[in-house]
């Protein structure tokens, strides 16, 4: 109750904001759930959510509010950062051989997955996002429990602590991130003080124009040093960066470290950086000794709360935050403050913005559609049908080396390469294999199962043709379009009148009505309505 | 695009999805002779090396500068005009610009303007270091967009799509784009998973591009427009894809062997405008630079491989695919000119780009290092290095090639200053 009337109230505060003129509307209430449900449980909504919808039109912030308290809440924070943090990549520096394992994807996947857990749980625990760098846990699975110094009982992911004696830092004190943002050693950890900037701040000291100054002689290393203490123009970075920096010399490892010094913090190196840089540790001038120092300037600073609302205004409408957001994103940092950093109270502003509402216009850049990631393709094409696209257990949809991550539009765990926001042929091709592979597998399943025991074909029992017995068809055709994307159809609908010329079509070709239902409910999973919501 | 326009394209690739044969009608007939190949049909094939060469192993012969150490036993080596490195046991390098410096330019100190590799690759490939913006080939590949079947396709290398990314496939890491057409990549499915016929997959593809032509003409404001005409053009490009999948492999391999063959075969069929390749091997020699000795020696010889197999393969508009392909060899980053204690060599902000191909004078080296190995500048018009001139950069490198495709740079990339002084 409580949660709801914050959400009425937010909202409230939203449309007072808002100006005299109405803006117009592109997505409709249905719509708008469609997209609240991917969005925050990653499948599409149940047939009695869109019924309560239809007899309430009053329902829908009720629906969102449930919508929020969802146990997958966390997970989809989890995939909203994952391209953020980027760890998800299929070659680390250690492998399972390493440490005597056998399967590598397993143990790529689990090292991968370390940090967006650690995310997904303060999502979905409501814990304050601080607890990002200031945590005295990680997340570990059987695997990791296995070969690193973490406290792990029993199989799956679970809340875990490092035994060896690392700063108690969150995201900063995992093996995980500095395996994916290795040091070469004569960049002085340089690079990965970059990654915490650009992830948790939103300062990518890489994106900055770099003019190396031509008076400077860049082969002469006194000079170069000499360079970054007073040269205005390196000065301008490196008198931050470089003291962040110093902060990380306690997971600086040898070149062509073994598994075991790689697995362990070394509080022995923490003051590696008087030999190396001479720039003792600090954050923006302000001096600390460890890493948890560090976690506790970057929670204590303004920015890392900025930057949290801008990464998940991105990642919920899609689109990088522009100039025009600047008061509602001020409005949803308020609320994230108020709401007591949790990402609930942030995602719960957001989705009354009128930019996720995609009724902002062009002079914001509305979401009018937003195209579906590949994690998100599969969520809800497992919730439809039971489907997943998984070899050895490794999902398909998560890796680049050998899956369709980055064919699908993903984040290219390799180059780093964006996500895509357009469609392009080889998404269309991932689309279209993952659907007929679900529909097959979901028709031939319920196909052998008593009607009532089905979720998609409960209208036929696979023995109809449009001769035997077309109404049953038709009402199944009904109810494919009832479940997917929550409409009602007519029986003489184009739509379902055209789905069942296919059907025909098939069955001439295929000669079974569980291969014609399966191409039917194909061409549904990948219609343009479900990949753009 | 007009919406006629292209849905009469699309149509045109859905009913005949078989490679060149369906742009004959486009007018790609006639073959004329190297000289009458206008810079709009030229091809590009882009050949990528991942982690930053070295430029001073084979491009930039610094050998009178104390403050750039060169390779132990390097000499220089004059052919033909360019000046460059020479070293033992790379016949390979050598032998490469002795059959090809007619058509060669190399541009030495290019700007990338970074030393991370991410922002690196992104800023060689695009002149911006978001990874939002298209990289050349896709750009090149976008002019020419209603001509191919697939404009860019990227065998292997960094894609950088932007805005574009209906012109642009990529066969994956592992080929796996190949798995996709074929549909052979669910063979390993842990949940069993059958696929259609043929003929009823043909059916479903029909009814796919009919959902997304209409869903395309029922949108509901420009945003959503132009969002779903790229949808309707990637399916109708996904399906034609199937139609070709026969006539090239999509499965690139691990180097340029193997990827180069598949390149030009794509390039010869009129499937694709550019293609990108990329060995998967590391040239970030940190420790150990010879090692830069032997990834150049098989770098040219694949090249040599490659201009060979371009000049033995018709082209579709002139006699030899040589003749109208422009190969472009770039890596993300330079490295430092003094070895560091590992005898590697770190990451240097400034590097070299290599085109070979027709439509510029070859012979010419662009451009060069100074006594800080810092990139000289030059004079655009005439490509000649100039005091207080333009300094060359990952943009400008670009923008020149837009020019060489055809293209006005003012308009597609502005605010970059395209190297006119190096096209012929």
């Amino acid at each position: 109750m409580v949660a709801r009337l914050v959400w009425l109230l937010a909202a409230v505060v939203a449309l007072s904001a808002c100006p005299a003129a109405e803006p117009e509307r592109t997505l409709d209430d249905r719509q708008l759930l469609i997209r609240a449900s991917l969005d925050l449980r990653g499948v599409r909504p149940a047939e009695a959510e869109y019924a309560r919808l239809e007899a309430d039109p009053e329902a829908l912030p009720a629906l969102l509010e449930e919508y929020l308290a969802d146990e997958r809440f966390g997970a989809r924070m989890r995939e909203l950062y994952t391209p953020i943090v980027r760890t998800r990549i299929d070659q680390f520096p250690v492998d399972a051989q390493d440490y005597g394992l056998t399967d590598d994807a397993a143990f790529q996947a689990s090292v991968g997955d370390e940090v967006p857990r650690i995310i997904g749980r303060i999502a979905d625990e409501d814990l304050p996002f601080t607890e990002v760098v200031v945590g005295d846990w990680t997340m570990a699975n059987e695997i990791l429990g296995q070969v690193w110094p973490v406290e792990h009982a029993g199989t799956g992911w679970q809340v875990s602590r490092y035994r060896d004696a690392r700063p108690k830092a969150g995201i900063l004190a995992t093996n995980s991130l500095w395996w994916r943002y290795p040091s070469n050693g004569v960049n002085y950890n340089r690079g990965r003080a970059n990654a915490l900037s650009r992830i948790l701040l939103c300062n990518d000291y890489l994106s900055r124009e770099v003019a190396f100054p031509r008076d400077i002689d860049l082969t002469d290393q006194a000079l170069v040093d000499d360079a970054l203490r007073t040269n205005p123009g390196c000065v301008n970075c490196h008198v931050s960066l470089d003291a962040m920096a110093s902060y990380l010399f306690g997971f600086q490892y040898p070149a062509n470290a073994e598994a075991d010094d790689a697995s362990r913090y070394h509080p022995e190196r923490e003051r590696d950086w008087a030999d190396a840089t001479g720039v003792a540790p600090a954050y923006y001038g302000e001096p600390g000794y460890t890493l948890e120092d560090l976690g506790r300037q970057i929670a204590g600073d303004n920015r890392f709360v900025e930057c949290a609302v801008e990464t998940v205004f991105q990642g919920l409408v899609a689109r990088d935050a522009a100039l025009a957001d600047r008061d509602e994103l001020t409005r949803h940092r308020e609320a994230f403050l108020t709401g007591g950093l949790t990402l609930r109270a942030l995602v719960r502003s957001i989705l009354t913005d009128d930019a996720w509402l995609g009724q902002a216009g062009v002079e914001r850049n509305a979401a009018v559609r937003k195209i579906v990631t590949p994690d998100l393709l599969a969520s809800q094409i497992e919730a439809l049908t039971g489907y997943r696209f998984t070899v050895d257990g490794r999902d398909m949809m998560k890796t680049d080396l050998f899956g369709l991550r980055s064919l699908g539009g993903g984040v290219d765990g390799y180059s780093g390469a964006a996500p895509s926001r357009v469609p392009t042929p080889t998404m269309v091709l991932v689309q279209e294999r993952l659907a007929q592979a679900a529909a097959w597998h979901a028709a031939t399943r319920e196909s052998a199962m008593a009607p009532l025991d089905r979720t998609l074909f409960r209208g036929i029992d696979f023995t109809e043709t449009p001769q035997t017995n077309e109404a049953a068809m038709v009402e199944q055709i009904r109810m494919l379009h009832r479940t997917i994307f929550g409409t009602v159809t007519a029986p003489d609908a184009p739509q379902v009148t055209e789905a069942l010329a296919l059907w025909s079509d098939l069955y001439a070709i295929e000669h079974t009505q569980v291969d014609a239902w399966a191409g039917v409910l194909s061409v549904l999973l990948r219609d343009p309505d479900l990949i753009f919501y | 695009m007009k919406h006629l326009d292209r849905r009469t394209f699309l149509q045109g690739l859905g009913v005949t999805a078989a490679g060149a044969a369906a742009f004959s009608t486009l007018g790609l007939t006639a073959r004329p002779a190297l000289a009458d190949v206008a810079n709009g049909d030229l091809k590009f094939l882009f050949v990528f090396n991942n982690g930053g060469w070295d430029p001073a192993t084979v491009f930039a012969p610094m050998f009178d500068q104390q403050n750039v150490d060169m390779e132990p036993g390097a000499q220089p080596m004059n052919i033909g005009g360019l000046t460059l490195v020479d070293g033992a046991g790379r016949p390979s390098v050598r032998g490469f610009f002795e059959q090809h410096h007619d058509r060669t330019v190399v541009i030495n100190g290019v700007s990338v303007r970074s030393l991370s590799h991410d922002i690196c690759r992104s800023i060689c490939l695009t002149g911006n270091s978001s990874g939002l913006q298209p990289d050349w080939a896709t750009r090149l590949a976008d002019a020419r967009r209603t001509d191919f079947t697939l404009p860019h396709l990227v065998l292997a290398g960094p894609s950088y799509a932007g805005a574009m990314g209906a012109a642009v496939a990529r066969a994956g890491y592992s080929g796996q784009l190949d798995g996709l057409l074929g549909g052979g990549l669910l063979d390993d499915s842990d949940l069993p998973a059958a696929l259609p016929s043929p003929a009823a997959e043909r059916a479903l593809d029909r009814w796919m591009s009919r959902r997304a032509a209409a869903r395309a003409d029922g949108a509901v404001d420009p945003i959503e427009g132009a969002l779903m005409d790229d949808y309707e053009e990637a399916v109708a490009r996904a399906s034609a894809l199937k139609g070709v999948r026969h006539d090239v492999s999509f499965t690139p391999g691990f180097g340029l062997g193997t990827q180069g063959p598949t390149a030009v075969e794509a390039l010869s069929k009129g499937i694709a405008r550019c293609v990108t390749v990329s060995a998967q091997v590391s040239w970030d020699t940190h420790a150990n630079n010879a090692t830069q000795s032997t990834l150049f020696e098989s770098l040219f010889a694949d090249l040599g491989a490659l201009m060979n197999l371009l000049a033995a393969t018709p082209g579709e508009q002139a006699a030899s695919l040589a003749d109208e392909t422009v190969v472009v060899v770039l890596s993300e980053m330079g490295r430092t000119p003094r070895f560091n204690a590992s005898q590697g060599r770190d990451h240097w902000p400034y590097t070299s780009v290599m085109v070979v191909g027709p439509g510029i004078t070859g012979s010419r080296m662009i451009g060069g290092f100074d006594d800080r190995y810092y990139g000289r500048t030059v004079d655009p018009a005439s490509g000649d290095i100039a005091d207080g001139g333009t300094l060359v950069t990952a943009g400008s490198v670009g923008a020149t090639l837009v020019e060489l495709a055809g293209g006005d740079a003012a308009v597609a990339m502005p605010g970059e200053t395209p190297i006119r002084g190096m096209l012929s």
